[in-house]
């Protein structure tokens, strides 16, 4: 097992988190936006421009499974990231803490919503706990799991 | 005191042994994350973590991880 290979997979699945946090962002900016105002051009590209969410998905999918950016699912590098404890510890500290904040954010939320139609209230809790869920996770899990080694 | 009262000896065992937290890491099958974490007392390693470490260093588990003298007592 070589660390410079770890390291390289840890600083590509920090990467592939961030592009899975801008991705959330933007999906669910989309849909908040569908729920305030459908009429505004930032509600409309998903039907202006249908062929940017499945283009941006193949070239995503293109650059982490071809040439440098391929991983051996099998290898002892990716194995010892996966199960690694630090990371475990991270992720479960994350998800604790990102509990707390939905649970918290249901209010402001509520308040937030309370002036839509019932349909689209839904549809706004629905998607800003999502929101909030995934966002803070993802934000809280790449701030816990930063770089902090000093030899 | 650390706060979760396991204290360790890690770094000098890894000194001892002119090891990197890198190559450490490596030998334990882990992160270099991991093994700062340990270091610093940022965290507990599992059973299994801990023995895979003591294995890779070639000592026992109790000569890299003591308990604090407050916790013995509990």
């Amino acid at each position: 097992m070589t660390t410079n290979q770890t390291d390289r997979i840890l600083r590509l699945t920090r990467r592939n988190l961030f592009i899975v946090l801008i991705g959330v962002l933007l999906i669910c900016g989309t849909l908040l936006s569908n729920v305030f105002r459908p009429d505004a051009a930032f509600s409309r590209w998903p039907s202006t421009m249908p062929w940017l969410l499945p283009l941006a998905t193949i070239i995503i999918f293109v650059a982490t499974s071809m040439g440098r950016g391929r991983l051996n699912p099998k290898s002892a590098e990716l194995q010892a990231v996966l199960g690694d404890e630090w990371r475990q510890v991270n992720l479960t500290r994350a998800m604790r803490i990102a509990f707390f904040v939905v649970l918290i954010a249901q209010v402001p939320q509520a308040f937030l919503f309370l002036q839509l139609p019932v349909l689209r209230a839904v549809m706004g809790m629905a998607v800003a706990t999502i929101t909030v869920a995934m966002t803070t996770l993802i934000t809280l899990f790449l701030i816990f799991d930063r770089d902090q080694s000093h030899e | 005191m650390s706060e979760n009262g396991l204290r360790n000896t890690l770094k000098v065992q890894r000194a001892m042994r002119d090891l990197t937290q890198a190559d450490l890491a490596s030998l334990a099958g882990v992160t270099r994350k991991s093994v700062n974490a340990i270091e610093t007392g940022n965290m507990v390693p599992s059973v299994v973590l801990a023995l895979r470490i003591a294995n890779a260093l070639g000592v026992t588990i109790e000569t890299i991880f003591t308990l604090e003298h407050g916790e013995i007592e509990k």
